[in-house]
């Protein structure tokens, strides 16, 4: 889905007249869209399709054998699932939360959506990045660009590890 | 507390169909060729799998009765279950995976890491150490839950003889004081005939004890062929 549609769904979502903007109100008495808050929910709405793909397959590689011997061995499935399937994917799910932050790195459409580009509030690298070209300031864009470079190519880095390395 | 087990269930080639009772404190070994439903027969037993029909009780504990709807999940039957390349949790150590269902006694796994001589290696996973050494530590983790019942599937059919025969041995060392019943499935008549109490031959699902008289008919005849093998210095390299 283009990221400009979910920002304008949750533009809609998270408008003072809305459901979710309405609710955020009532409990804190401050408006939902144009604040951090607002972009943190609308970066987890735009990314869990992102952190569930890789998190089920950590899940599927899991031996069907194990969670059969610890069912005999008295568990409970939530016993099973916390002292067998989550350890036993670790890795995966490391993977995925770096997967989720790079993408969150990258998110633009969503995020200018959401919240604008309000300085020091809502206004992220990526947007920073835009409105600098934007204002023919050529030079900090680089040096923002340069900044977010090994950043995510260190991260991808330890992707590839944790994913390669899958426990026998 | 003994089980008796009257089931049904279709298999792809033929239908495993038994009435069976396992005596308290014995070891049956069930014996049959492969593909003879031996497995499923074990997976029915520990709540694995449901037969199409039929009744299961544990002493006085109903386990099973598919007309009254009666299914005690796995976890509740109180049994162990260990089967051929019996996978360890790979995230934990030796010692971790015998205590992972043994609750707060320390001593009694200690014991039995010992017993299996592999108390030295406990702080390893199970990827560093030797096939052998990870299935005496899964009947360590087996036997530290302390069953009612102890099932074992070819349990040591994926080892080398020796350590084969070592553990065996170990295993009828140990069923004297174990007070539980044992259900041993196995397809090596040798193997059952020195572990069993009490003879299960299965074949095609049924309960077959023609087969089992033919089969120790034929280990005798081996047994001479063995016998004049060893004069005869070419047969015995056969052997």
């Amino acid at each position: 889905m283009p990221p400009t549609v979910v920002g304008f769904y949750l533009l809609i979502v998270m408008d003072p007249e809305g459901w979710l903007g309405g609710l955020w109100k009532g409990a804190t008495g401050s408006p939902i869209l144009f604040t951090f808050a607002g972009i943190v929910i609308a970066s987890i709405t735009y990314s869990i399709p992102f952190a569930l793909q890789p998190m089920r397959a950590a899940f599927e590689k899991i031996d069907p054998r194990l969670i059969e011997s610890a069912r005999i061995l008295g568990l409970s499935p939530p016993a099973i699932f916390l002292r067998v399937i989550l350890p036993n994917s670790r890795n995966g799910i490391a993977a995925s939360a770096i997967l989720v932050f790079l993408h969150t790195l990258g998110a633009f459409g969503v995020i200018l959506m959401v919240g604008g580009s309000v300085p020091g509030q809502t206004r992220v690298v990526s947007v920073a990045i835009y409105e600098a070209v934007e204002t023919l300031q050529y030079g900090s864009a680089a040096m923002m660009s340069l900044a977010l470079l090994p950043i995510c190519y260190i991260f991808l880095l330890v992707v590839h590890r944790l994913t390669k390395r899958s426990p026998s | 507390m003994n089980l008796q087990i009257r089931i049904r269930k279709p298999l792809p080639h033929f239908e495993l169909s038994l009435d069976v009772n396992c005596p308290a404190e014995a070891m049956t070994v069930v014996i049959g060729p492969s593909g003879a439903g031996k497995t499923t027969l074990m997976r029915i037993i520990a709540g694995l799998d449901k037969p199409a029909e039929g009744f299961m009780q544990f002493g006085d504990e109903v386990w099973l009765d598919t007309k009254l709807r009666v299914f005690v999940p796995p976890q509740k039957r109180r049994l162990a279950y260990v089967f051929q390349d019996y996978p360890l949790f790979p995230h934990l150590s030796i010692h971790d995976n015998a205590a992972f269902a043994a609750g707060a006694k320390k001593d009694v796994v200690q014991e039995l890491l010992e017993r299996f001589g592999i108390g030295q290696l406990q702080d390893r996973k199970p990827d560093a150490v030797s096939g052998g050494e990870r299935q005496r530590c899964a009947i360590c983790q087996a036997l530290a839950r302390e069953p009612r019942l102890l099932l074992l599937d070819e349990p040591f059919s994926a080892l080398d003889i020796f350590t084969r025969r070592a553990l065996r041995d170990e295993l009828r060392n140990l069923k004297e004081g174990l007070g539980i019943p044992v259900i041993y499935v196995t397809h090596d008549v040798n193997e059952a005939l020195y572990l069993a109490d009490g003879l299960l031959p299965i074949v095609e699902g049924r309960v077959d004890r023609e087969w089992m008289q033919r089969s120790l008919a034929r280990v005798n005849a081996a047994k001479s062929e063995r016998a004049k093998a060893v004069r005869d210095p070419r047969l015995s390299l056969a052997y």
